[in-house]
């Protein structure tokens, strides 16, 4: 196998793995586009209406750029939308934990105040700043193998 | 020599570009689309649970919009339960969520002590009702709880009916309250006119108001129960009852 094939197939890997995450992400929450606002909410970062209006989209958001890279079509477009989201999340979780909130992520639906012991901002953080580096990797890099992009 | 001809390779990608074209103009429109019906979704739920409550048998929709129970603020404003305290001691809000079971469990540890800072008008208690655990639940036992306990407050015993929900409280988050419970919660919290608790039960006479309170309460940025402000300042729940009597003591005058 060629180092370039290689390299396509753990562009593969990552972009399931990113497309994924995020496929499953917005499909628990887009069932309940009212606990995904509230989830929003509970960051206390974004003003009361808008912080609704993230919420309703977000789910969807997740779902399309999820379908994108696991079937790797704009796969570069895609990564670059999933990397923001990942950066979004990423800062919003350092917020909540540098505030000293008491919040689920909410990232795979649920959300809002749980008690001060049950919070998981540094495997919170962890996973989405992995997720991050993957999207990175395939903006700079977005040939993959099995990837849609090749019959366009 | 000519410049090699480059019609040849143009050809070759148009059509891939072409391709590209539609594909992706036809991937953006579905996620506007879809976008647009989730925004548009989630607004309108939302606004059909703080609409008029539907008009089901006895009351009129139009004085049911803004019905206040005795003891509030305002319309979706908290509930104040002792108003007659001094002016000298603080106050004391108190943030719950009727099927919050760390309500239920601050109301065992606390509970004592809040009543008895209410008997001796030691401190001024707020009590804001919260709902939003009917949309993560899904369910509507928070609105129907906190109905029935402004129902209670308008015979003088919303503490007392609030004090049943939490000391029944199902063991299992989500299972929410039967209507016979909640009438249930009436007699046992002495609500005297069983038949006006009943009748104001029945057509959820302030469900505007709990979700107006909801909102109102929301926007000031308080988003999880149980949450504690003596003289405004959120204070840190330990597990300990005198918490709340050391901060009540800290700030009175």
């Amino acid at each position: 196998m060629t180092r370039e094939r290689r390299l396509d197939l753990l562009g593969t890997l990552l972009r399931l793995v990113l497309g994924g995450v995020l496929l499953v992400a917005g499909a628990l929450k887009v069932t309940n586009l009212g606990a995904s606002a509230l989830a929003v909410r509970a960051y206390q970062l974004l003003p009361y209406d808008l912080a609704g209006y993230v919420g309703y989209a977000l789910p969807v958001v997740e779902i399309i750029v999820g379908l994108l890279l696991i079937l790797g079509l704009f796969t570069r477009a895609a990564a670059v939308l999933g990397g923001l989201l990942m950066l979004a999340f990423v800062i919003g979780i350092c917020w909540a934990w540098a505030k000293g909130l008491s919040i689920d992520c909410g990232c795979f639906g649920g959300g809002g105040e749980i008690s001060s012991g049950r919070t998981a901002y540094p495997l919170d953080f962890a996973r989405d700043l992995v997720l991050l580096l993957a999207a990175g990797w395939l903006v700079r890099r977005p040939a993959t193998a099995y990837a849609l992009d090749a019959r366009l | 020599m000519p410049r090699p001809d480059a019609t040849d390779k143009l050809a070759a990608t148009a059509p891939a570009q072409t391709n590209r074209l539609i594909v992706g103009g036809l991937v953006a429109i579905l996620t506007l689309g879809a976008i647009f019906a989730a925004i548009f979704l989630g607004i309108n739920n939302s606004s059909k649970n703080s609409s008029t409550p539907a008009a089901s048998g006895a009351g009129s929709v139009a004085t049911a919009s803004t019905a206040t129970p005795k003891g509030a603020t305002e319309f979706g404003g908290p509930m104040v339960v002792n108003p007659d305290a001094p002016a000298n001691v603080p106050v004391v809000d108190i943030f719950e969520d009727p099927q919050c079971p760390i309500c239920a469990q601050f109301e065992q540890i606390y509970g004592p002590i809040v009543k008895g800072l209410v008997q001796t008008n030691g401190a001024k208690l707020v009590v804001h009702t919260m709902t939003f655990l009917d949309t993560n639940l899904k369910n509507d036992s928070s609105v129907r709880a906190a109905n029935g306990a402004f129902c209670a407050a308008d015979q003088g015993k919303f503490y007392e009916y609030m004090s049943q929900v939490y000391a029944n409280q199902p063991a299992k988050e989500g299972t929410g309250y039967t209507d016979d419970q909640l009438a249930a919660f009436a007699l046992k919290a002495g609500v005297a006119d069983q038949q006006a608790w009943a009748t104001c039960q029945a057509t959820l006479k302030y469900k505007a108001h709990t979700l107006a309170l909801e909102t109102n309460t929301e926007k000031s940025g308080v988003t999880g129960t149980p949450t504690v402000k003596v003289a405004g300042q959120t204070i840190k729940l330990t597990g300990n009852a005198t918490d709340i009597t050391d901060a009540v003591k800290a700030a009175t005058k």
